[in-house]
């Protein structure tokens, strides 16, 4: 009975933070990040919303190789007032740049909405459903880390993953990356439980939604990798077992990112290939640095830069994970994501677009947020734990308040950190440990995180987007 | 435990009728709801969603194409001391004419073209004023619109 009752607080506190989740990203999704600054948004809108009326999927490519290129105004949003650079779009058909499964959402959604032709698809329309997904990969990211760490450690995820302020102006934003994120989300759920349980259907589940998540775009072949990379970390060698649930996986997954094929023969062999080709010889753009630029700057396009410091500390922590011999299963996992992300971001990478790097950021906050869970409930790496959480508490403080506001706050700062830090060294030299002073510090300061991500999502708008955000 | 040879089995069945949906349904649609009119109408159709505007200095293009040579500028002047200035690419212009550049700015702004004649704007096309007759006339690239509301007229 007791237990039944805790259960169900836990399931309605995970619950709530959705809803809270889907409450922040909802707040302006129309007008932030700025309509237009990436086409892409309505690109993927019209490609679906064309397909529908036309039975032709229509779209911004730009890329060459493309019979049918039309220069237009299409003035949606009214966006050639606001962030045109004055060059026409570009549109082409049959579009073939991505596979078609977002446009149908995005567009499908738009069609039903009322939307006829492409000036209707705006924002205000287009991003709802974006924001629906974004949610569902708050929920997936809080589910791998209840299974896998614990409950605390799930409700520190998804309270993370759920304000940060880079993830949430970014999950607004309608990009294949966005709606590759719940499927590599949920693959490291099924994978989980697969290598927990020893159940077909799990693996099963993790092909279907592999093979999905190519459906978005390419790239979704990160799910492919990581799958490679959990079970060769399970079996810890290529034997026939191995062998054995790779081939299943393929056998299931591989057909159905084969479906792009069979809908590009639908507009011409010759067309599809020329795209695809054209798509292999892109601009590498993001150049030799691109490793660094990863950690050290988070873009939402090409030119808006928001540095995040939860995600660099999730990179810090990533790193120093893996220079040990990881045991812990969920852990694993994680990493496995990042470095087959990593992989896909390397060899597929074109211009430094900031929506590439965005499916590394949940793996970030996992691996966060267990390293964080860890330090409050166990007092492991008190010390770092506090670290961390000091450097993104600051930066979060430093983003509401000015320096200047800042020093009516000075000497409580001062003293309260450095003196935290002195004791915490001390304790730590003298290997004294104090469960409940770390859990009711490092509590403090989780929700201190939390309530200024908030804050500073609350007072970011057009103002302070142009002012503030580059 | 799955039976991993049924279980491919019957995936290897749904997947088959799976693509024979999705490929004859789609070429169907195409042959049958495809055409280049309509697709035009998609692509340049006015939105139902969106304002029009009766205030021809309220929205402009900003920036400039990076095609050099092939643009069209068009300035607009208010009598409140507002104006609306754009260049326009003529690559994205079906109708090369005076009159068909003026009336695809009025699309992409949002205005009705009718609006020059009823508000009564004095158009000059590079210094020359802008006549009726002229409208019909091909628009020489690089050239310049300046309208001017004449409440005096």
């Amino acid at each position: 009975m007791k237990n039944n009752a805790i259960n169900i607080f836990k399931v309605l506190t995970f619950l709530a933070v959705l809803v809270l989740a889907l409450m922040v990203r909802k707040k302006s999704y129309a007008e932030i990040p700025i309509p237009g600054q990436s086409v892409d948004e309505y690109s993927y809108s019209w490609v679906g919303l064309s397909l529908i009326e036309n039975g032709m999927p229509v779209g911004i490519s730009g890329i060459d190789g493309y019979k049918n290129s039309l220069p237009m105004y299409v003035n949606v949003d009214r966006f050639f007032q606001t962030v045109s650079t004055g060059e026409p779009l570009t549109i082409n058909y049959p579009w073939m740049d991505h596979p078609p499964l977002l446009g149908l959402i995005t567009g499908g959604y738009a069609y039903l909405s009322g939307a006829r032709v492409f000036e209707d698809t705006t924002s205000y329309i287009i991003r709802k459903p974006i924001i629906i997904i974004g949610t569902i990969s708050v929920a997936l990211l809080g589910i791998f880390c209840w299974i896998n760490f614990g409950y605390f450690a799930g409700m520190l995820g998804v309270l993370l993953y759920a304000t940060t302020p880079l993830v949430v102006l970014s999950s607004r934003m309608i990009q294949a990356e966005n709606a590759i994120i719940p499927c590599l989300l949920a693959c490291m759920i099924f994978m989980s439980l697969y290598i927990k349980k020893k159940n077909d259907y799990w693996l099963l589940a993790a092909a279907l939604i592999s093979g999905m998540a190519t459906l978005f775009k390419l790239t979704g072949f990160v799910c492919h990798l990581f799958v490679l990379f959990a079970l060769l970390g399970n079996y810890k060698k290529i034997n026939k077992s191995f062998l054995n649930d790779f081939g299943f996986f393929l056998i299931v997954s591989l057909p159905i990112s084969f479906l792009f094929v069979a809908y590009g023969l639908v507009y011409g062999l010759e067309n599809f290939m020329n795209i695809l080709f054209s798509n292999y010889n892109r601009f590498y753009g993001i150049g030799p640095n691109s490793l660094i630029e990863l950690i050290r700057n988070q873009r939402l396009t090409q030119h808006k830069f928001l540095p995040e410091v939860s995600i660099i500390s999730g990179w810090l922590v990533f790193l120093s994970l893996i220079t040990k011999d990881v045991k812990d299963i969920g852990n694993k996992l994680a990493i496995f994501g990042v470095f087959s992300y990593l992989i896909v971001y390397i060899f597929f990478g074109s211009q430094p677009y900031g929506w590439y790097t965005f499916p590394f950021w949940p793996l970030l906050i996992i691996l966060l947020s267990k390293f964080l869970s860890d330090g409050i409930m166990r007092g492991k790496n008190f010390v770092a734990v506090f670290f961390f959480s000091t450097m993104i508490l600051g930066a979060n403080i430093s983003q509401i308040i000015n320096v200047f506001a800042f020093q009516a706050y000075a000497n409580w700062w001062r003293i309260g950190v450095s003196a935290t830090f002195f004791i915490l060294v001390i304790m730590s030299i003298l290997k004294l440990k104090s469960k409940l002073l770390y859990k009711i510090l490092l509590l403090a300061m989780m929700a201190g995180i939390i309530y200024t991500n908030v804050q500073y999502l609350n007072s970011i708008n057009i103002d302070f987007w142009w002012k503030n955000i580059s | 435990m799955l039976n991993r040879k049924k279980t491919l089995l019957i995936f290897g069945i749904l997947y088959l009728v799976f693509v024979g949906v999705l490929f004859f349904g789609l070429k169907y649609r195409l042959k049958n709801k495809f055409s280049v009119e309509g697709l035009n109408k998609t692509i340049s159709g006015k939105s139902v969603f969106r304002d029009t505007t009766t205030d021809l200095c309220k929205y402009q293009i900003l920036g400039d194409p990076k095609e050099e040579g092939n643009y069209v500028k068009i300035n607009i002047f208010c009598s409140n001391g507002k104006k609306a200035v754009s260049t326009v690419s003529l690559s994205a212009i079906e109708d090369r004419t005076v009159g068909g550049f003026m009336a695809e700015y009025a699309r992409i702004a949002g205005f009705e073209m009718t609006l020059f004649n009823e508000q009564n704007f004095v158009c000059y096309l590079d210094g020359k004023l802008l006549t009726d007759e002229m409208m019909k006339d091909d628009i020489r690239p690089t050239s310049t619109i300046d309208c001017t509301e004449n409440p005096n007229k």
